[in-house]
């Protein structure tokens, strides 16, 4: 399917159009009664869970595009992709509406912690003016690029990359409680983790002495280490993997089918 | 894409294991309840409000870092049982997001929670956080979070990735019970190494089943046990003909063929000697 791109005065014709009918819609869906709620929402999964077991199972051709596909292939990036994005940008905005809304509380009303919403608030801010004011399209100058570079990669960056390096100390003391000898699980976890650590670090300055191949090589660290791994670990947690997938499958088929009870499906 | 007649074994097996999975639901909804045995994990959900409860402190809950989907969607049904009791004992809750469209369903589950347990004036919608959907900022206020408000319980039930152990380790240092559970298996391991109770691979899934003890979900679980069944005897049948068809070592023939030569019997008890 080929969407026209508007020009002019159809693009604010279309936006308008898109925004009265996406509050026209979401104002008729927040109206409904509860119990059609359930109803509706079990019919949609179900088409769109219908639509992908289709596309998956129905035959496949040559497309014009080189892909192989059927006559639903198409449909996934020209519509159902687009229409998604559009969803997740509403819901988005919702979610920046309440994280301004519970920050900007805390500043007027000088809750306990308020500086901190108030640096949320003035980096969101400034984030938001530098970064739409430098991708416009515009003679901007330059000043603006390097203001919204220093934030982002001076700032953001670094900021991020120092959240993630405490991961290295939280290994650390989460080791330390973890390997403690005071069970017998505990005891076998310590020993295996210590094989493999040597074999992966000085395994080959302890056991290297002994031959790499032939019987004598079953006595070396490494062998060990990549045994523990290999057939020991790599099997339990494929394993593990099974049953999470088929768990998701489960749970998969009794959302589509409009089966599942619980939290989003009435109980 | 993938489709169906790419590889029309998967595609058969995926089938049979969703008939499978429905068959046993229709035999729980007919009246044959299966037997779930104890999941740790999950009896301590109880435990860990009380605490919350006795310390007058909030229950934090965090339903991963990935988007809309079927992970998270388990993770609001377990949600929705805490926040069910910790309303019976008027005891706070947060329930911090990543994900925008998440945080417009995890409000509607939440209030649905309090509404149920005859408590609606209770759910405060300042207790659905939409916090940030980067990684790290996530990970950050989520921390600030646990700090500021010094939770006594925690339950980390999704999809994680390198934050999981921020997380757990954050509320370890505040003394919060905590319960999680995560279908990422690389994960599973930091959770075991920092938290107090762990819910493993599939218990994330069987978690309604437990705590509902609903016929359908309970025949679901039973279903995906069949399944688990199904691909076992695969790869037990796989190794076998794996064993047979490959050389017994170098030089010679696989085993199988052994047998389909005259006195193959023989030739292959010669083989199998060293």
């Amino acid at each position: 399917m080929n969407w026209k791109v508007a020009h002019g005065i159809w693009i604010w014709v279309a936006l308008i159009g898109v925004l009265l009918f996406s509050a026209l819609f979401i104002g008729a869906l927040t109206r409904l009664p509860h119990r059609f709620r359930r109803p509706l929402m079990s019919i949609i999964v179900f088409l769109s869970g219908l639509f992908y077991a289709l596309e998956y199972f129905l035959p496949t051709h040559l497309l014009p595009d080189g892909a192989r596909g059927n006559f639903l292939t198409p449909l996934i990036p020209n519509i159902i992709n687009p229409l998604a994005q559009d969803l997740a940008a509403l819901l988005f905005g919702l979610g920046l509406f309440s994280l301004l809304r519970i920050h900007t509380v805390n500043v007027t009303r000088l809750r306990p912690g308020w500086s901190n919403s108030a640096a949320l608030l003035i980096s969101a801010a400034a984030m938001l003016v530098f970064g739409f004011w430098s991708r416009a399209n515009l003679n901007h100058a330059s000043w603006v690029d390097q203001v919204y570079n220093h934030l982002f990669d001076g700032f953001f960056q670094n900021m991020d990359a120092a959240m993630f390096s405490l991961i290295a100390f939280f290994i650390l003391s989460a080791a330390y409680r973890a390997f403690r000898i005071r069970s017998m699980e505990s005891s076998i976890l310590m020993a295996s983790a210590l094989i493999v650590l040597l074999g992966l670090s000085f395994g080959g300055l302890i056991t290297g002495w002994l031959p790499a191949h032939g019987m004598g090589a079953n006595f070396r660290i490494e062998t060990w280490s990549s045994w523990l791994l290999n057939i020991i670990s790599s099997p339990a947690l494929r394993a593990i993997d099974f049953g999470i997938g088929l768990g998701g499958l489960a749970m998969g088929l009794r959302i589509w089918l409009g089966i599942e009870k619980g939290a989003l499906f009435g109980d | 894409m993938q489709h169906a007649n790419d590889d029309w074994f998967v595609a058969i097996l995926e089938a049979t294991l969703c008939l499978l999975i429905l068959f046993r639901i229709l035999t729980s909804i007919r009246g044959a309840l299966p037997f779930i045995r104890r999941i740790p994990g999950l009896n301590a959900i109880e435990e860990a409000i009380g605490r919350a409860t006795e310390m007058g402190r909030p229950i934090l809950m965090v339903p991963g870092i990935l988007g809309l989907d079927i992970v998270s969607l388990q993770a609001l049904n377990v949600f929705s049982y805490v926040t069910k009791i910790a309303a019976r004992f008027s005891t706070p809750i947060r329930l911090c997001v990543c994900d925008a469209p998440l945080y417009a369903i995890s409000q509607e589950v939440i209030q649905d929670a309090y509404t149920s347990e005859g408590k609606p004036e209770l759910y405060d919608p300042d207790s659905v956080l939409f916090l940030s959907d980067q990684q790290f900022a996530f990970a950050a206020s989520v921390s600030g979070l646990i700090q500021r408000e010094q939770v006594a319980a925690t339950f980390f039930l999704g999809a994680f990735f390198a934050e999981s152990l921020i997380f757990a380790e954050m509320a370890n240092s505040v003394g919060a019970i905590q319960v999680a559970g995560t279908t990422m298996t690389t994960q599973t391991p930091f959770f075991v190494a920092a938290c107090d109770y762990v819910i493993i691979g599939d218990e994330f899934y069987a978690a309604s089943a437990y705590l509902s003890r609903e016929p359908v979900a309970t025949g679901s679980l039973v279903g995906q046990d069949y399944g688990k069944l199904l691909i076992a005897s695969f790869i037990i049948l796989g190794c076998i003909i794996f064993s047979l068809t490959s050389p017994f070592s170098k030089g010679h023939e696989p085993i199988i063929y052994k047998l389909f030569e005259d006195g193959g019997w023989d030739a292959l008890t010669q083989s199998l000697r060293f």
